[in-house]
């Protein structure tokens, strides 16, 4: 089954594969306990530093300490979306290829790329996500902001389309480990990069500024719907969403050339 | 001795066979000091100062690039081998070994980190100072920050290992892992420079062995003031060293005592 066809069926495998971690987290009781608290402790280390820098220096052009925290907020709740759906992506490519296992993937009904990310639901995402959606409505609360019918809905759908970059992303780096077979660190050195998003787009210089809003959009993720609740739109918004769903074409495209380059074990 | 000797070089003809994703990181390590140096500039500039808690410009982007070199000596997978071994049940076989399982797993460390000292960590030190050049580096500061930054392995791989042990009652031991990863990032140093810490946390982080993992070695290799001449390196050295055998004491304790009730498939 191929393409869009597909959807409904790795919809269904991806609940099938929450309720598995799900039961999963819950035969280690403890471990689930302590594991929902590291979370979102694990979620706050960012903030944490941002607010440290903050504090230490002049702040950040264009941002106030409330702002600022409603943006650690959009963080906190972008850090627990994509570990509740992408999670355990990275980890599970990781183990297959390394393993040998991933042949398994390739004669099944759906296609591999597919089956990987209906398999990365990760429990320990909800923690952050709720914390993040909390701190956003109290900052929302105490600042004084005009919301317009638009404002949920595009927030929602700048989310959506962070989810189609990361995935676009996520298939790039399976398709490093395809090719390397072994690549231990790959998770931490992709998060590495990923981290840059975790500011505000205005303390980078223009340059920057513009590559993370439009040809590497990792605005979409945090800066992006932090500007939209604060009613502070802009035009490299819309650039920045088409660039992330071509971005997931074109990742798709190319893991379909690595895939067919795959050689395994047996040659 | 010999056993553990052939154990290092078994593991590092193994990990030698994966050189080519150690190389990744001479790709992606210099992107994120690129972006450090942007972030950096224009932070400063914004603040107006030259220096801030008591890092220039250079150092503060050094601080922060400096950051995976730590890693790369420290890195091992002690703490998740250990918990997959008594998860699986397959500890059992490692009571059967001539070597014990601590200095096997320290072996299968000390090898994954020989090849990633010398395909990581020097090429990319390379690169990066051809691309911002670290002028506070001397000889004798380099030097210190290798044989601190040793230590650090080794202190690490204690700490590693405890947490491993706990697997023993935890089964799943992943969230003890993750309070050890975000206590290294905010208490060790890894996440932001101590001095930017709060002076009360400053203090109790004196008496726990994790700044003495990041932020120590991280000093030497920024050649700080406060870190000149003999004394303070063999005071680093000695803290360390007083830290490796309190640990390596706890983990023979709870070895002995784990070991006796542990129960495998089988009995």
């Amino acid at each position: 089954m191929r393409g869009l066809m597909a959807l409904p069926g790795l919809l269904r495998l991806f609940l099938w594969n929450c309720k598995l971690d799900i039961s999963r987290n819950m035969a280690y009781r403890f471990n689930f306990i302590a594991g929902t608290l590291i979370s979102l402790l694990n979620s706050g280390v960012a903030p944490i530093v941002q607010y440290l820098i903050f504090t230490t220096t002049n702040g950040y052009p264009g941002w106030t300490v409330q702002q600022l925290i409603l943006f650690q907020g959009v963080l906190l709740l972008w850090g627990g979306v994509r570990t509740m759906v992408f999670g355990r992506v990275l980890p599970e490519m990781n183990s297959l290829v390394g393993s040998g296992e991933f042949d398994r993937l390739l004669v099944k009904p759906y296609p591999p790329m597919g089956v990987l990310l209906a398999s990365g639901f990760q429990l320990s995402g909800f923690a952050p996500t709720i914390a993040g959606v909390v701190i956003i409505a109290m900052s929302l609360s105490s600042l004084d902001v005009v919301w317009h019918w638009w404002t949920l809905p595009l927030f929602l759908v700048l989310l959506l389309v962070g989810c189609c970059l990361y995935a676009a992303l996520l298939i790039l780096m399976c398709c490093i480990i395809l090719v390397a077979i072994q690549m231990g660190r790959l998770g931490e050195l992709f998060e590495k990069l990923l981290s840059f998003s975790d500011y505000p787009i205005s303390i980078y210089p223009r340059i920057l500024g513009r590559l993370f809003s439009i040809a590497l959009p990792f605005a979409i993720w945090i800066n992006f719907p932090a500007q939209t609740l604060l009613n502070r739109l802009d035009v490299t918004m819309i650039w920045g969403a088409i660039v992330s769903i071509v971005l997931l074409f074109v990742s798709h495209g190319l893991w379909k050339l690595c895939l067919s380059k795959y050689t395994s074990a047996g040659g | 001795m010999s056993a553990f000797l052939k154990v290092l070089e078994m593991n590092v003809r193994v990990f030698f066979q994966y050189r080519a994703s150690f190389g990744i990181s001479l790709v992606i390590f210099p992107i994120v000091l690129i972006v450090n140096v942007m972030l950096f500039e224009s932070l400063y500039a914004y603040s107006g100062n030259d220096e801030i808690r008591g890092y220039s410009l250079t150092q503060m982007i050094w601080y922060f690039a400096a950051v995976p070199f730590v890693y790369v000596f420290i890195y091992n997978f002690a703490a998740s081998r250990l918990s997959g071994r008594i998860l699986a049940g397959e500890l059992t076989m490692d009571f059967l070994r001539p070597l014990h399982i601590y200095y096997y797993e320290f072996a299968h460390a000390a090898a994954s980190r020989i090849i990633g000292v010398s395909v990581e960590f020097l090429p990319t030190l390379f690169i990066y100072s051809l691309i911002y050049y670290p002028d506070f580096l001397t000889f004798a500061s380099f030097f210190k920050f290798l044989i601190v930054a040793i230590f650090a392995f080794i202190l690490m791989f204690q700490l590693n290992f405890i947490v491993g042990l706990t697997a023993f009652v935890l089964k799943e031991n992943s969230a003890v892992s993750d309070i050890m990863n975000i206590t290294l990032g905010l208490l060790g140093g890894a996440a932001v420079p101590l001095d930017f810490m709060p002076e009360a946390v400053q203090r109790v982080v004196q008496f726990l062995p994790f700044q003495y993992i990041f932020y120590e070695p991280l000093q030497y290799f920024l050649n700080q003031p406060d870190k000149a001449g003999v004394t303070p390196l063999l005071y680093t050295l000695l803290v360390q060293l007083i830290w490796i055998a309190a640990l390596y004491v706890i983990n023979r304790l709870i070895w002995a005592y784990f070991s006796k009730q542990f129960c495998a498939a089988g009995g």
